[in-house]
This record gives structure tokens, sequence and C-alpha cells, in this order.
């Protein structure tokens, strides 16, 4: 028996393997090599640059960095917001759909889905095209309803932050929908008719029965919403380039401006390792508040 | 049966025999000593790279060397270059790449030196003519401290597009006179451009030309995003002006009352442009003429073409060409990507034939005739392109009043931080002084224990 479990375990191994191998060379490899070259001051535009030692210096530097700051700022706000307004959106559209959807329930499904299989960048060139102030959609029916709204939002930092979040929950919210209304469609009916029978209300079934049952489908959307937001970079790189002034320049564009305009490799691998850390940080502090509580309950 | 297959073999190793020395005949070719050399180039994809891809034929043919020719969008080709010169890896022979990346080469030992190669006879081509080129360009494009390590591959500079039918139109010329007590013309100064473009700002159902406007209609639009076209349009303000980055001894001057003057000068354009001006590059400035709705803007020669295009354009041969107006320097921001030969080149002979052989006439006329520019003063001069390209005449004028951003090694770096800082200016974080004080303030940290800069 045991030698049976041990050939099984080795075929299993062996099955693993080419999965194993290409990930450590797609993942762990370049991880490695980017914490190794975060020490060092590899610029592409200095020769021999690649093996000069700079021990902490490029961490240093960016936490002296004000526009790093500005950029983890700007990040924040975009995180916080979208992921915020997907939940609250994708949770109500997902409560109509299924228990308002009925025979439409699939047709509404497959409908809401579409904008989330748009690539990130064509859904920032068709806001580019739908904001163009002169040709664009936004700005005639700004004309034509009289809506009194600024036919430049992407002109002013506050309101092109805002167009980042609304394109971002545009692309996002069906996804929240969908792992909402999966959870609803998993919850056994048992509890919902015994609360019937024990005379509960609809809110009171929905805080006592939906919410729990939901609450860890819904708690890791979040968290991968977030970290997918915490990545983007599509969208600001096509709509306003960070602009104006450094108002929508997320982390991501901050970093790629670093490793591919200015060409400092290190310190853009420095901040890549931070915000690696603030994100694994962030998914730990989640795991343990949110999702283990969870499971204890 | 043994004969005949020993005849067999005879008559292979004969046919073999004669081919072979055939083909060893086409290697020792003397007109074609480096026959059978595959180089690597790498271009950003633009009308002249691809004008040029069109004729590599022909190279192939006269030289027998084969061209592999890389072509991508700007970041992706400098980035390419960048690590494959830095790794030492001799994956390109030939690199196209803009010209203010020359301090940081030669520093590097990136690229090396043509001058060699222009002394040797057993090189030259037979249709290349060095004296040919335009000395400027050359000089701007590819010469560091007296050594030439490149000639320019796609060229362009900055001019003034205006509405020739507007300012042509004997109602819209009474109608300026009476308001501004002078003659309307194509502006020669800031001042007259400042109040041409007031005079053309109109709301739709105003009238223009005679015509009745359907769309509001405006005087200029300037190039406002967080962008190179930004920095590329300013500069030409900056110069014009009497600013700079630098001034001849490479003292740093960009905090300069001349710059304050001329960001505000900018700035104030502002209210004569369609609305979204912190959205514009050089892509959004020509749709905007394209489609009819400003009267002059100060753009890249080589985006005239698409405004010649009548396929595309609602203004096709109704734009005229100028230099850009003047406050106390006549200036044109020169912009250029220049063809080096790498220092780890592997096949650096084969090299130089290309360079040559894409600086000959006939080469230059073909890119011309498909939106580039020449480098020759034959093809700039040529008769058929002057009658034919509106944008011709001007260009050549404002190539002869050519100024260029420094290429020391710290401008890319630079050129960032001052996009940032007239983003600012633009978006109303920051008034003028501000946003130069605090750009002075990078500069000198980016520049520290470097100034004045000896050589830019």
């Amino acid at each position: 028996m045991s030698l049976q479990v041990g050939y099984r375990q080795r075929t299993a191994l062996l099955f693993h393997l080419p999965a194993m191998i290409i990930l450590t060379a797609i993942t762990m490899v370049p991880l490695i090599y980017n914490i190794r070259i975060s020490f060092f001051g590899f610029t592409l535009t200095q020769s021999g640059s690649r093996d000069v030692f700079v021990g902490l210096d490029n961490y240093v530097r960016l936490f002296t960095d004000h526009e790093y700051w500005n950029s983890m700022w700007v990040t924040a706000r975009f995180v916080v917001c979208s992921t915020l307004l997907q939940l609250v959106l994708g949770t109500v559209l997902a409560l109509i759909i299924h228990y308002y959807g009925g025979r439409l329930h699939r047709i509404l499904t497959s409908g809401i889905m579409i904008p989330m299989l748009v690539a990130p960048l064509v859904v920032g060139l068709m806001f580019s095209f739908t904001l163009n102030p002169q040709f664009g959609l936004y700005s005639f029916l700004v004309d034509v309803f009289h809506l009194g709204l600024s036919k430049t939002p992407l002109s002013s930092g506050g309101t092109a932050l805002a167009v980042l979040i609304l394109t971002d929950v545009w692309e996002w919210t069906p996804f929240m929908m969908l792992m909402t209304l999966a959870a609803l469609r998993s919850v056994p009916m048992e509890p919902y008719e015994a609360a019937i029978l024990d005379g509960a209300g609809r809110i009171l079934i929905f805080r006592k029965i939906t919410i729990p049952f939901i609450r860890p489908v819904v708690s890791v959307s979040i968290i991968l919403r977030a970290i997918e937001a915490f990545k983007v970079f599509d969208k600001p790189f096509i709509l306003t380039g960070g602009g104006p002034g450094n108002s929508t320049e997320v982390i991501d564009m901050f970093t790629y401006r670093e490793a591919f305009v200015n060409y400092n490799f290190s310190y853009a691998a420095a901040l890549c390792v931070v915000l690696f850390i603030l994100l694994l940080c962030a998914g730990i502090l989640y795991w343990r508040l949110v999702i283990r509580r969870q499971e204890d309950d | 049966m043994k004969k005949r297959v020993l005849m067999a073999i005879l008559l292979m190793l004969s046919i073999t025999l004669v081919f072979g020395a055939a083909q060893r005949e086409v290697v020792q070719d003397d007109t074609k000593p480096y026959a059978g050399v595959t180089l690597h180039v790498i271009a950003e994809q633009q009308n002249p790279t691809l004008a040029l891809e069109k004729q590599l034929a022909d190279f192939e043919e006269q030289t027998g060397i084969q061209v592999e020719l890389e072509m991508g969008p700007m970041d992706n080709v400098v980035g390419k270059e960048m690590l494959a010169m830095e790794s030492k890896s001799g994956a390109y022979d030939v690199i196209s790449i803009p010209y203010q990346f020359l301090g940081q080469l030669v520093v590097n030992d990136y690229i090396q030196s043509i001058d060699p190669f222009f002394d040797r006879q057993d090189l030259k081509l037979d249709n290349f003519d060095k004296k040919d080129l335009i000395a400027g360009m050359v000089a701007a494009s590819g010469e560091w401290k007296g050594v030439n390590y490149g000639i320019p591959s796609n060229t362009c500079i900055m001019v003034m597009f205006y509405r020739e039918d507007l300012f042509g139109n004997p109602e819209e010329k009474a109608a300026f006179k009476a308001k501004y007590g002078y003659e309307l013309n194509p502006p020669e100064n800031w001042d007259q451009y400042r109040d041409c473009a007031e005079f053309f700002t109109r709301k739709a159902g105003s009238r223009l030309a005679g015509k009745q406007l359907t769309q509001d209609f405006y005087g200029t639009s300037i190039a406002g995003k967080r962008h190179d076209a930004m920095t590329c349009e300013w500069l030409n303000y900056a110069w014009s002006f009497g600013g700079g980055v630098f001034d001849e001894d490479g003292n740093l001057i960009i905090n300069s009352p001349e710059n304050r003057a001329a960001l505000d000068y900018f700035v104030n354009l502002v209210p004569f442009c369609p609305p979204g001006v912190s959205n514009n590059t050089w892509d959004e400035l020509t749709t905007q003429m394209q489609q009819g709705i400003v009267a002059m803007q100060i753009q890249w020669n080589d985006c005239a073409p698409s405004v010649e295009d009548p396929s595309s354009s609602k203004v096709a041969g109704k734009v005229g060409y100028t230099t850009i107006p003047v406050k106390v320097n006549p200036v044109a921001h020169y912009g250029a990507w220049t063809y080096f030969i790498s220092a780890d080149a592997p096949n650096p002979e084969a090299a130089w034939i290309f360079l040559q052989w894409v600086n000959t006439s006939e080469v230059q006329k073909k890119i011309a005739l498909e939106g580039g520019f020449p480098t020759l003063s034959s093809v700039f001069n040529d008769p058929e392109l002057v009658v034919e390209l509106p944008y011709w005449q001007a260009s050549l004028d404002a190539y002869k009043i050519s100024s260029r951003r420094p290429r020391i090694p710290q401008w890319n770096e630079m050129n960032n931080a001052m996009m940032l800082e007239l983003s600012h200016v633009i978006a109303g974080n920051k008034n003028s002084a501000t946003a130069l004080r605090d750009l002075a303030s990078a500069y000198n940290k980016l520049l520290a224990g470097e100034l004045p800069v000896d050589y830019q």
C-alpha cells in the first residue's frame, strides 16, 4: 500500500513538474531578479551601472520622492472608490437579476457582462473618443440635454480621476455582479423556508441569511478587484497620460515612467518591491480580518 | 547498374562544382564585397521608415546585403535599443533613435564614430555624395564634440499651419483691419499671432468667410497634454522669446523672465483653443486642423501630408505653411531620428554601406514623396517636390533657422520633468513662475555638479 502511495505521489509530482518549472521560470526568477536589481544602480542609460551596488539608496529615494507619494495617494483613491462603487452596483444588479430577472436573467447577465469582455486598452480608447470635446458623444449629450457639466472632464485633476474611476466601474461592475449572482444562486432554500415559516421579514432574511451566505464570495471578489485596481495602467495611460499635472498618475504609470521612459530600472524595481510588499500585507490583513473571521463564524 | 550509379554521382558532382564555383564567384564579386551579410536595423514606424522598407529590395539587389528592418512605436524602439546596447548583445547593426539621446550614447560608448568610414574608398557607394548632406542637419543630429556619429533618418521641423482661404478672404481681411488696425496676413510675430487667434475664435451661428458656422471655430490650438508634444511646442515659444534651457555658456536659464513670459503667453492662448487643451498632442492638433475647426497652429511639418490628404482632411488644399512667428529670435524646433552604427555592430562596414544608400538622392526622393523629409540639398531643391508639396518651401525656410533640444545625457529626464511642470500650468495647478522655479530646482538636482554644462 505504502509503495503504491509512493508511486502515486511520484506520478503526481511528475505531472505537476512541468507546470512548476514554468511557473518558477516566469514568476519566481523575475521576482528574485527584480529584488536583486533593486539594490543596484542599474539604469539603461549608463554603461556598467548594472553591477553598481547601491544598497538601500533606491528605497531611501523612494520614501523621499514626492512624485511617489502623490502616485500612491492617487492609486489609493482610485482603488477605494472604484472597488466600493463596483461592490455596491454589482450587488444591487445581482439582487435585481436574481429576484426580478425571471426569464430574462440569462439575457440580462450576458448583456451586462459585455464591458468586462472588452480589453482595458480598448476601453481607454473608447472613452477617449466618447469624451472628445469636439466630436465625442459625451459632449453631444451635454449640449443636447443642457446638462451644465464640463465638456472637458479630463482637463481638471478631480474630474479626470473621477472619469478614470467611472471607466473602471463601467468595465468591472459586471464581474462583481457575476460573482454575487453565483453566490446568490448557491444559497440553499431551506434557511429561507424556515425563516419565512418563522415569520421573518424580507430585510431580516436578507441581513441574516443572504448576506452571511454570499459574504465569502463577495469578500474574495473585493480583494481580487482591489488588487486589479491597484495595477491599473491602460486607462490612465490612454485617457490622461497621468495628467493634468500628476493628478491621475497611478503607481503603475509612475513605475512605467521610471522604468521605460527614464530607464531607471533599479529604482523602478524598488518601486515594484515596495508595491509587492504592500499588496501582500494588505492581502494577509484582509484575509485575517475578513475571511478567516467568516470561517470562524 | 553500378556504372549507372557511378555516372549519376559523377554528374551530380560536376553540377555541384559548376554551381558552387558560380556561387563563390558571386561572393567574391568585387562590387558586392558584403554579399550574404544580414544587417539588423531598428527604427520607429513612421512614413519615412515605411517608404524605406519598400525600397530595401533595391538595396539587397545592389549590394547583396540582406536587411532585417524592425519597426515599432517610439518607446518600444528606444527601450529595445538601449537594452541591446547596454547588454552589448550586438543585436543591431544600425539603430535609429531621436537625436536628443546622442550625449547618452556617446558617453556610454554605445555607438561608433562614422568619420573613419567617410575616408574608406573601398566602402564608398558611387551615388552617395557627402557634400550633398545638409550640414546643419547632420551636425544637429549626429555630431558630438567635433566627431560625427550618425546621419539623420526621419527629420522634421516645426512650422506654422494656417488656413490660407480664411486669411485671404476679403471680408475677413476688412473686418480684421477695422478691429486691429493692420492688415490680416499670416502672423510674423507673436502679438499678431494672438490677435489672429482671438479674431478667428467664433461661436457656432456666427459667420466665417461668408458662411454661417454650424459649430464653434477656434483661432488656434496648442498641445497641452503631459506628453513630448507639449514640451516640443513650448520650446519654440521659449527660444523665440529669448529663453530656453541653457544659455550659450551652458548655464541653466530655465527660470528666466523670458521663459516666464513665453509660458504665460502659451497659456494665454488657451481661451482661443478648442476645449480640452490638456488632452492635445500633435495627433489631436492634426485632427482639429483636418476637421477645419482651427485657423492656425504650430505643428510638425510631417503632419502636413495628413492635412493635405483629401480622403481624411476637410481642408486639403486650403492650408498655408510658413515659419513660426518671431519675438526676439527666429526659431523652428528641429526634430529627427538619427541612424547610428552601434559600437558592437557585428557588421559595421555593411552598416556604413546601408547608411550611404539611405542617403542617396534616389532613396531620399522616394521617401519625400511618401511624406518624409530628405537629408540632401539636391532633393530639397528638387523642382518636382517644391511644386508638388505645399509645405515644402516653409520647411526649407524653417530648416535654415532650426533650433534643437539639448542632447546631454540627462535630457530625457529633464524633458519628463518639463512635461510635468508645463502640465501643471495648463491645468491651472501652478502659475508660470512657480512651475519654472520648481523645474529649475528639479534640473539643479539632476545636473548636480555638472553645471555649467560644457557641451549640449
